[in-house]
């Protein structure tokens, strides 16, 4: 039974998985809910069929009958949580010689409507929609506000209308499946008027769902929305900001216009302090209250470059479809309102949520008063999830650590800190709480004698609890169900801990994932499943390996284990280079050879100490920790963070011990902290203690910070994973594999197959062919066009160019703001994409000018990648922050033999006019990278990429004047092409701005910008903007108008389909043969896939 | 589960000890101490350092003096 249900639970994932990897059109839903039914009546009838006959089903069958309705299951349910579907309503065709409307389902409610062509037309069809529109009209109390019943009903008067559609033509030219909105909303279609068209028509009527996702403009743009809704979780309150999560159940798309009812997705909407009733909003209690907010929608943007973080699927996952700012003008009404039913207090939420919210905030006030911050705040974090306490704290005791030259020096962040040193994981609340606090309330109710059948219900519901205090998050519910499944087949079928975790980890995927299938792709769910797995299936294979272990080979494990980490942290660079490895792997070898040669002669350094001498727990301790690096944090760590946390495997040996004993500490303490007079004294003694241990996690992690690196690693593909976790499943199972192996060679093989070496050579023969599909991957698939990928880093600029033969350039690396930390273009954009590409070795890093827009980042790619050559401009100045930082990378990776092992050596060299830095021939084609001019006054060096045909000039920095001192004194054929990139990210400041800035841009135009598009002729121009706040500061709104000028002025002499910007079209890639070029940009792909569909904003819903 | 127990008894008793040094020797433990035998806890240093962490649970007094308001 046990592996039926586990089996169970692994084909719906794999469902799951096989509907996010191949997506059915959503028009085949139903069919798929039916085909789900079928084969869920199918298993029914399997299970009943005992019952009625004799005949027992096949094993196959049964296997078969089992597995299809979980796929079945997987796949549809993923299929429709990622789908808001239309409803279809009719359709017009062609009957008895005349075109007629035919409907199949009325509205169920006011609805936005849309026709689509199902086939080509022959000729302009015009439609009138005719019907009724019920106008929701809220009932409002005295002063203005909608009221609500006792039972927490929004109030409502219906306003009944006669309503008819503007005329809606559908072109004839239009391809079949275009989409023509109406603008006006219908409670009931009577009629469809068709006023002329075709001879023939195929047009279907539908109804836009009225999902929250459907009322929100994606990207920049937002809509101003008056939802009416409630508060559904706990808000997140920062020093700064509340968050709030509100179901809407009433939407209002105009102020003219109806409420809609919603009908699934929540928003966020975020407040100020200072705002109207802010205090009543961050607080625990204004969890469940009810309120009308007002304000604009918008939803988050996908990732800009290739390899982001995608914060639009991070929040749709977590069934979160858009964030609203509010705005509150002085004196004005307040952006969002608490609402009440009729004399009474404002609604609350579900009973044990409010409960355990209210636990929690006492907690929260026993910490407070028995612990100094930070450690409060590290001890909220690790017990009631209140990780936000520390989000800008940065490490308070200085002098105690040591310090790591070349290390990221800005930020140092609590958190950050924790990230860098592996132990993040602490802050997730994830298994390791959940074990521990049924570990301590286990032994607490033994000490008290209690039966564990009477024990184990009061656990789980004390777990339960613990879910919600922090916050209910996919790792937290995984642990909970595994422990609270482990306990009840301990306590009632006296089951051990292996029998119960192979059958909690599925179970608890499989609830979780019915819950929302979405989180399939979300890190912490995979982390957390990740991390169970490797512990259950790699701590005994570890534990056997390192058991064998014994004396001098012990000693030599030891060393080759301290050589690897001492050059991992001395070197990093050496610690992935060949040069490094190979002669590691001779030594180590010889020193397990050596070790085996001495035991031989009898001579033993340390006796006959072995691994096995350590103390089991600790011991298979050590070998958990060595599953959960290869199991989990070396793999999923470059894939979701692209960066591995080296710090992790040795911090873990002291950071999870000490967690067990802050966490119980801080629960007790906390607990205790309640019963009344004696209650906090003894909660002050018990945090008194705990403060020292929280100190010393705090300590642990900053010096592991200092200590290790936190490098970035090349992200692996999905099949390089596949291909992983294969290997790891045959590390795991190499015996039984093995023994099967044999035993097949041997029965059924062929002759020469015979005995262990035919065993062998299919052993390897699989290895091999499961590197295959390796082969297959994009990186070793580098085509030979030359590719220039031009980044959205904001207000800023950083262009990879990767060239036929193989060279890769950096030019620029985006801003930095240290001032909070959060800005880094470098670390948060260029390094993760870098690392998506697989790229960590540049031929050449150009900073083309000393703005700290382009140069701020360079120092920061120079840490992390190897670089051949580094371009600066001439005389940089050394009074310029960002070029002392550049040049102190540069004085550490001098020609040193160590560098030079490690290929860590960058030679210095300073951009000349005229220079060519480099030149190819491909197929007869020349490329040509060179520098064509250096403006005196601002040092921006304007480069020049040609290839056959194709050409394109980056002026970085130039000012007017020395645009048109390039354009004057350079012949056109110097710098023609085929694409600009806008100098000065087309928002330089001209002169006489601040009193006539219209009319000074125009001259700029005019006199700068107009010969040079003359001299150049290109087809293309991109501007490198973003807010330019951060970089600009008090100048940022003029640079933002004279952008505006700008890109107006470059839309006009190109055409507005030529004039590329990476703030609304994100990256832009440009690809070349040398005899062509192709130019695409990534909002086009998002575009191309759907994820810019946008049909409320063509609205104009009034009654 | 006779490990789990021994591991809280042990936990505890260290706790306890160092935590009774700690009260003894650091000067915002005494004063919060001293700021608790006189009830008035805002006066606590160890109070006074988190401030500004998580403003919005306050002390038991003050929290009744926000929701009479």
């Amino acid at each position: 039974m046990q592996s039926r249900v586990i089996l169970f639970c692994y084909a719906y994932i794999v469902g799951i998985v096989l509907a996010k990897v191949l997506r059915v059109d959503p028009a085949y839903i139903p069919i798929l809910n039916s085909m789900t039914g079928l084969a869920g009546l199918l298993f029914i009838g399997y299970l009943i069929r005992p019952f009625f006959s004799r005949k027992s089903t096949s094993a196959s069958l049964a296997m078969v009958l089992l597995i299809l309705p979980a796929l079945f299951l997987g796949y549809s349910r993923y299929t429709s949580e990622n789908t808001v579907e239309d409803t279809r309503l009719g359709v017009i065709q062609m009957r008895e010689g005349l075109l007629s409307y035919v409907p199949e389902v009325s509205l169920p409610d006011t609805s936005r409507i849309r026709f689509r062509s199902l086939a080509a037309l022959d000729d302009d069809l015009r439609i009138v929609v005719k019907g009724e529109l019920d106008a929701r009209v809220p009932v409002l109390s005295a002063d203005g506000v909608p009221q609500i019943d006792e039972a927490g009903r929004w109030k409502f008067r219906l306003v009944r209308l006669e309503q008819e559609s503007q005329v809606i033509t559908l072109a004839k030219n239009d391809a079949p499946g275009t989409d023509y909105l109406v603008p006006q909303p219908f409670t009931r279609v009577k009629k469809i008027e068709i006023l002329g068209g075709p001879s023939s028509a195929n047009v279907a009527l539908y109804r836009v769902s009225n999902h929250i996702a459907s009322f929100i403009r994606p990207g920049r743009d937002s809509t101003p929305l008056t939802i009416l809704g409630r508060i559904t979780a706990d808000p997140v309150v920062f020093d700064f900001k509340t968050v709030l999560s509100i179901t809407p159940l009433y939407v209002q798309y105009r102020t003219d216009g109806p409420f809609y009812r919603v009908e699934g997705g929540e928003v966020r909407a975020t407040l100020k302090p200072g705002m109207s009733g802010y205090d009543r909003f961050a607080r625990s209690d204004a969890y469940g209250y009810d309120v009308v907010v007002h304000g604009s929608a918008s939803s988050a943007r996908p990732a800009p470059n290739p390899g982001g973080f995608d914060q639009r699927e991070f929040l749709r996952n977590h069934n979160v479809y858009g964030s609203i700012s509010l705005f509150e003008a002085p004196g004005g009404p307040a952006p969002i309102d608490i609402v009440s039913p009729p004399q009474g207090a404002p609604r609350s939420g579900i009973p044990l949520v409010e409960f355990s919210l209210n636990l929690r905030d006492r907690m929260l006030r026993v910490f407070k008063m028995t612990m100094p911050y930070p450690q409060s705040a590290f001890l909220g974090a690790v017990t009631l999830g209140l990780r936000y306490g520390l989000q800008s704290t940065v490490y308070p005791w200085r002098g105690f650590g040591f310090s790591r030259a070349g290390q990221d020096s800005a930020p140092n962040l609590i958190t950050d800190e924790f990230r860098y040193a592996g132990v993040n994981h602490v802050l997730a609340v994830s298994g390791l709480h959940v074990t521990i606090i049924t570990v301590m309330f286990m032994g607490i109710f033994s000490l008290m004698r209690i039966s564990r059948r009477v024990y184990v219900p009061a656990i789980i519901l004390i777990l339960i609890v613990f879910a919600i205090i922090t916050g209910a998050r996919p790792s937290t519910l995984r642990a909970v169900i595994m422990n609270s499944l482990f306990l009840l087949t301990w306590a009632y079928l006296d089951q051990g801990l292996r029998s119960s975790a192979l059958l909690g980890v599925p179970v608890a995927a499989f609830l979780i994932l019915l819950q929302n299938p979405m989180m399939i792709v979300d890190a912490s769910f995979t982390l957390s499943f990740g991390a169970i797995l490797s512990l259950a299936l790699l701590t005994d294979p570890f534990y056997e390996i390192l058991s064998r272990l014994k004396g001098n080979s012990f000693l030599a494990f030891i060393m080759v284990v301290t050589i690897a980490t001492g050059v991992g942290i001395y070197r990093w660079s050496l610690l992935v280079t060949p040069a490094f490895w190979i002669p590691f792997v001779l030594l180590s070898a010889l020193l397990f050879a050596a070790a085996r040669r001495l035991t031989d002669k009898g001579v033993r350094f340390f006796g006959h100490i072995s691994y096995s001498d350590v103390p089991a727990s600790a011991g298979a301790f050590v070998a958990a920790q060595f599953g959960i690096q290869i199991g989990m944090m070396l793999p999923l760590s470059a894939y979701y963070f692209s960066r591995w946390p080296f710090a992790g495997a040795y911090a873990n040996l002291i950071a999870i011990p000490l967690i067990g004993v802050v966490v119980q500490l801080g629960v007790m303490a906390g607990l205790i902290g309640f019963i009344p007079v004696i209650g906090l004294p003894i909660a002050l003694v018990l945090n008194a203690s705990n403060a020292v241990f929280s100190a010393f996690f705090l300590w642990i992690s900053h010096v592991c910070t200092e200590i290790f690196p936190y490098p970035f690693v090349s992200r692996p593909s999905i099949t390089f994973l596949i291909v992983y976790y294969i290997w790891c499943a045959a590390f795991i199972w190499h015996k039984p594999l093995w023994s099967g192996v044999r035993q097949w060679c041997e029965v059924k093989g062929p002759r020469r197959l015979k005995g262990p070496k035919g065993a062998t050579v299919i052993v390897v023969a699989a290895a091999l062919l499961s590197l295959a599909p390796l082969a297959f991957t994009p990186s070793a698939q580098r085509d030979k066009d030359l590719k220039i990928t031009v980044l959205s880093v904001g207000y800023g600029s950083s262009i990879l160019i990767e060239t036929p033969a193989g060279k890769n350039v950096l030019v620029d690396a985006g801003f930095v703001e240290e001032v909070r930390g959060r800005h880094n273009s470098a670390l948060r954009t260029v390094l993760p994409f870098l690392s998506y590409r697989g790229i960590r070795h540049f031929d050449y890093l150009v900073l083309t000018s000393p703005r700290p827009e382009r140069a701020a980042g360079i120092s920061y790619i120079l840490k992390h990648c190897r670089v051949d050559q580094c371009v600066l401009p001439p005389g940089s100045d050394q009074e310029n922050k960002w070029i002392r930082a550049i040049h102190a990378v540069l004085d550490a990776r001098n020609p040193s033999l160590m560098n030079r092992w490690a290929r860590w050596d960058t030679e210095s060299i300073q951009a000349e006019p005229g220079q060519v830095l480099f030149e190819e021939e491909i197929g007869g084609k020349k490329l040509k990278f060179e520098v064509v001019e250096i403006a005196p006054d601002s040092g921006s060096v304007v480069l020049r990429v040609v290839y056959g045909n194709f050409a394109i000039l980056l002026p970085s920095d130039l000012d007017y004047s020395e645009v048109t001192a390039m354009t004057e004194g350079l012949d056109p054929g110097r710098i023609a092409a085929d694409i600009l990139i806008v100098p000065a990210h087309g928002a330089a400041l001209p002169e006489h701005y601040r009193t006539d800035l219209k009319g000074s841009v125009a001259r700029a135009m005019s006199t700068s910008f107009d010969p040079l598009l003359k001299a150049v002729s290109p087809e293309w121009s991109i501007f490198e903007f973003g807010n330019p706040r951060p970089a600009l500061g008090h100048t940022s709104r003029d640079a933002l108008k004279v952008f505006e000028h700008t890109a107006a002025f470059f839309s006009d002499r190109l055409g507005e389909g030529r004039c590329l910007n990476t703030d609304s079209d994100m990256a832009v890639f440009i690809s070349s043969d040398g005899a062509s070029y192709e130019v695409s940009t990534m909002a086009e792909r998002y575009r191309e896939a759907g994820v810019f569909a946008d049909e409320v904003a063509v609205l104009e819903v009034g009654f | 589960m006779e490990r789990g127990a021994k591991a809280v008894v042990v936990i505890l008793a260290v706790a306890v000890i160092l935590g009774t040094l700690i009260m003894i020797f650091n000067p915002a433990y005494r004063g919060a101490f001293a700021a608790h035998l006189k009830s008035t806890p805002e006066d606590s240093p160890i109070w006074k350092s988190n401030t500004d962490y998580y403003p919005n649970v306050g002390l038991e007094k003050q929290e009744e003096d926000s929701r009479a308001k």
